[in-house]
């Protein structure tokens, strides 16, 4: 009650008054009952203290100075309105940028699973060194592996599996026609050691991974709210997926939905309805290892490793013709088991070091935005100092002074939280949304609870205190005398404000390299010719109900070529780039095979064509060949395991790839494959149709239909994939891209990073400017007497201009030195992110040194005009 | 809230007791009646009476009012609460506490 109605005085300015009238009546009533009014006012004492004490009886008197410091830096604001403006909505962008940055991190890498102990959860992954000498990892296991080594760490350790994500399209009764859902396929050992729990029926649990068991579904449960309204009854109904009807049996409870932030699971499956599932050659799934508080690692993962390489060495020397000590090669990979507590991902190891980047550099440009802050608000703690002199006259304390300084700079802070809150909530959603390609948005959940509350309070304190801590330290260094005397002080250097701009431009300059990289990274990734020609092409991925032979595949084809707008017609694995793999150990002429693995794809007859690949030897697939039997071979091929024979020379050669035997009948140029990143591969193109030991044709039940129309036949694309499957019920068109799309999904993650390294290079550049321009600024109006006085005893335009030149040169330099240097440095620790470009590159400094330098001389120019229009006469008549 | 100083006290049990005999009164009567009651022995200092009063009121011991009285002057009155009344007899216990211990002093030194 008494804080609340002090608290309540300290906006009750009356209150003042009060006391004032209720002393003087005091003093009437003295004087008419006869007292002398000098006696009377002076046994009352000073009304003045009197006041004072009874106002901090009835006033909290720091609340009251607070109040009065609040409307003080207001006024104090708006008086340096751009000033402010500049400093606010710098630090706003920066605060928001941060913010952002980390709410897009923690979402997709640091937020733990919502499953219980996921402090205990591991990922298990492959590392190796590729010839490069770059370190790569692989996540991704076949399913035979996964068993044996699920078995060897049992007991002191439990491994689980779940496969990448996959869309897929299905249709049951509550949708009218089919929907695509994302699914994942999970060991049976998940949903129990995750401690998760149905919210009806049950959930999958190891029976499920045997083979004879029928296919099963778990639902999400947004997934069942979503589509089925959460009824309870689901368990039991059917979904119709492309591969036959799967059961219901239960529902996920709570917010579970898989191991990949990004990416919410719908529909699980048991790893036995995976098609690869028995195959020990086909790596489809990400293997987790729970380990129980105490548990050594070491020792877990070695028998692991044991068992695969056990395992990996027969498989090998049965499927390949490898030597001994190249198959020791390929066999030495060493085991990782690191914490995965937030799961794993494809987006979250493709983007953790991109993140790391984008931290580093909104970071920066916080700091650098709050060094703009101090030092403006130190030029004005300097301009005010015969006012805060005043103030320490009359009696202000150090501390009164220094929280005068502090609630300015807060008054800042506050303005810019508001306007980062805002840059945050739009920036986040945007960066998450351009994380994957448009056909797949990447949804991520970015809720504001409290680990992000809690970030931005804690950075908004520390860019308070950096930003008001040097003001605040020159402020309570100023004596009472210092007003008496005058300012004092006028030609200091403010060496603090000089080492301030130098450690910005050096951040500008380190933001500007890692900018640099990132650009030229996505160019010359987007300008790397692709040995094909993605423009109007369009692949149409296909499944059938039951698998079907090629000549069935071959009709398709046929129907399709058929209608109007088609140029070329072909049918492939796979599209080119989609980054998909199948290789082998490749021995030409009976020699033992390399440890290099050569990629593999089967295409149809007019594949070639129609994604113009040019042929420079030999000839194209036709309708007899038969994989095994004919190959295409492409020029690094030849290069690789050839002897680097030529085109003519290689025709008709022979190769052996796991036990098949091929004759090379063409030679193609190289075009990328797999990866944009990489170097081409050794391809060998292959027939789509395969021979079989047994009288039965071959079948298969997925493969991508490549069609090039005619460019004014392009938009019509969609429309017609709807009736593939009026040509034949048997075949379903799961999804259309078109060939550059597929492409661009190579560059996902450079575009966006290129988009805002080279957003906040410019924040960075155009921020640093704006803290030069006030320094210079500042320097002039501080030294306008000097100058006045060098002028009229005859220096030139050039000496005053030289002067204020020299100032900056050497700050400028030593930044940019620094600045370069640990951009360097920075680079090479994210070396992983760049393509074509090296970090040690002359382009990676030469640019961002010019961009600093002519920011430099941009915010020099009008404070040396200032310098110059400095007139001797005014100047000296003003003191 | 007010530190245990004597004086303070001493004026506060004064004004205390005042309020609680005499009623509600001004700042001003109070300073008369702790002179005349005391036959100028207790000089209540002037300076320290508003602070004393307007700490009282803080504390919720007394509350203040605006009247005007009979010869048309305004006056700022001041009334006891009962937070006030409790507060009096713990003054008073406190005071008969310090005498008792002074004249104790007195007697046996």
């Amino acid at each position: 009650m008494s804080v609340w109605s002090r608290l309540r005085n300290v906006f009750r300015p009356a209150i003042t008054d009060d006391i004032d009238e209720e002393l003087r009546l005091h003093l009437d009533e003295a004087v008419a009952s006869g007292r002398d009014p000098q006696e009377a006012r002076r046994a009352l004492g000073s009304t003045l203290r009197l006041r004072e004490e009874s106002r901090d009886a009835r006033v909290l008197g720091w609340l009251d100075s607070l109040r009065a410091d609040v409307v003080f830096a207001t006024r104090q604001i708006r008086r340096h309105a751009i000033a402010s403006m500049a400093a606010v909505l710098s630090l706003g962008l920066a605060l928001g940028a941060c913010t952002a940055a980390f709410r897009v991190a923690d979402a997709l890498l640091w937020r733990p699973l919502p499953i219980v102990h996921a402090d205990r959860l591991h990922v298990m992954a492959l590392v190796g060194t590729d010839p490069s000498g770059r370190v790569g990892r692989g996540y991704l296991w076949a399913y035979p592996q996964f068993a044996l080594m699920r078995d060897a760490v049992a007991p002191d350790a439990v491994m689980l599996a779940a496969s990448q994500t996959q869309p897929l399209d299905v249709r049951h009764d509550t949708i009218g026609g089919s929907e695509r859902v994302t699914t994942q396929f999970v060991s049976g050992t998940l949903f129990p050691t995750f401690g998760l729990t149905p919210a009806v029926g049950r959930l999958l649990t190891p029976s499920d991974d045997a083979a004879s068991q029928p296919p099963r579904a778990v639902l999400s449960s947004d997934y069942w709210r979503a589509r089925f309204g959460a009824d309870p009854n689901v368990v039991g109904r059917l979904i119709d997926t492309a591969r036959g009807p799967v059961m219901i049996i239960g529902v996920v409870d709570g917010p579970f939905s898989g191991t990949e932030p990004g990416t919410p699971v719908d529909v699980f499956f048991p790893t036995s309805f995976h098609p690869n599932v028995a195959r020990d050659d086909s790596t489809w799934m990400r293997v987790f290892v729970e380990l129980p508080p105490g548990t050594a690692v070491a020792p877990v993962r070695e028998r692991a490793r044991a068992v695969w390489r056990a395992y990996e060495a027969g498989r090998l020397r049965q499927a390949t013709d490898l030597p001994a000590s190249a198959l020791g090669q390929a066999l030495n990979l060493q085991f990782e088991i690191a914490p995965a507590s937030g799961g794993s991902s494809r987006v979250s190891s493709n983007y953790a070091l991109p993140l790391a980047a984008l931290g580093v550099m909104v970071a920066l440009v916080l700091l650098i935005a709050s060094g703009n802050v101090a030092n403006l608000r130190s030029a004005q703690a300097t301009a005010r100092r015969r006012e805060m002199a005043l103030r320490a006259s009359i009696g202000a304390g150090r501390r009164r002074l220094v929280q005068l300084v502090m609630v300015e700079s807060g008054v800042v802070s506050a303005a810019a939280v508001a306007i980062g809150a805002l840059f945050a909530a739009w920036a986040a959603p945007f960066v998450v949304s351009h994380v994957n390609p448009p056909e797949n948005p990447a949804r991520l959940w970015l809720p504001l609870d409290g680990r992000v509350t809690a970030f931005g309070v804690l950075l908004t304190l520390a860019v308070t205190a950096i930003s008001s801590l040097g003001p605040a330290l020159a402020v309570s260094r100023i004596t009472p005398l210092s007003a008496v005397r005058g300012a004092t002080n006028r030609h200091t250097s403010r060496p603090v404000a000089r080492a301030l701009i130098g450690a910005q431009i050096a951040f500008c300059a380190f933001v500007l390299v890692i900018a640099g990289l990132s650009v030229a990274t996505f160019e010359r990734l987007a300008r790397r010719p692709l040995g094909f020609s993605p423009e109007d092409v369009v692949a149409l991925d296909v499944s059938a109900a039951s698998p079907q032979t090629a000549a069935a595949w071959r009709g398709l084809r046929d129907a399709i070529a058929e209608r109007r707008g088609m140029e070329n017609v072909a049918i492939a694995g796979w599209p080119m780039l989609q980054g998909s793999s199948w290789n082998g150990y490749v021995s030409v002429d009976g020699a033992p095979a390399t440890p290099v693995l050569g990629e593999f794809l089967n295409v149809s007859p007019d594949f070639m064509q129609t994604m113009k690949i040019a042929l420079v030897a030999g000839r194209e697939f036709t309708a007899l060949d038969r994989m095994p039997g004919q190959a295409i071979v492409n020029e690094t091929f030849l290069r690789q395991f050839l002897n680097g024979a030529t085109p003519a020379v290689a025709l008709d050669r022979r190769f052996t790839k796991g036990g098949d035997t091929f004759t090379i009948v063409g030679v193609m140029q190289d075009a990328v494959y797999r990866d944009l990143h990489a170097d081409v591969p050794p391809l060998a193109f292959v027939p789509f149709d395969r021979t079989t030991p047994g009288p039965s044709a071959w079948r298969t039940t997925s493969a991508s239909v490549i069609v090039r129309v005619t460019p004014d036949s392009r938009g019509a694309v969609t429309d017609w994939a709807q009736s593939v499957q009026a040509i034949s019920p048997d075949f379903r068109v799961t999804s259309v891209r078109t060939q550059q799309s597929v492409v661009d999904a190579q560059m996902v993650r450079e575009r966006l990073l290129a988009l805002l390294a080279a957003f906040f290079g410019a924040v960075a550049l155009a921020l640093t400017g704006i803290g030069l321009y006030g320094l210079l600024h500042f320097a002039v109006v501080q030294r306008r007497r000097e100058i006045g006085i060098r002028r009229a005893i005859g220096a030139t335009a050039a000496r005053i201009v030289s002067g204020l030149a020299t100032e900056l040169a050497s700050t400028l330099a030593v930044g940019l030195v620094v600045g370069l240097a640990a951009g360097y440095a920075g680079a090479r620790g994210l070396d992983g992110l760049f393509y074509g470009v090296r970090p040690g590159e002359a382009s990676s400094f030469v640019w961002p040194a010019a961009l600093v330098i002519a920011m430099a001389l941009a915010a020099g120019i009008t404070p040396a005009i200032r310098a110059l229009r400095i007139h001797p006469v005014e100047v000296l008549r003003a003191d | 809230m007010a530190k245990p100083d004597s004086m303070l006290g001493t004026l506060d049990l004064l004004v205390l007791t005042l309020l609680a005999r005499r009623g509600r009164q001004h700042g001003y009567a109070l300073m008369t009646a702790i002179q005349e009651i005391s036959r100028d022995v207790l000089r209540v200092e002037e300076g320290s009476l508003y602070p004393a009063l307007h700490r009282m009121e803080e504390a919720g011991w007394v509350k203040a009012a605006w009247t005007t009285k009979d010869n048309g002057r305004r006056a700022r009155v001041y009334d006891l609460t009962a937070t006030g009344r409790r507060q009096l007899s713990t003054e008073e216990t406190r005071w008969d506490d310090v005498t008792a211990a002074v004249n104790r002093v007195l007697r046996m030194a």
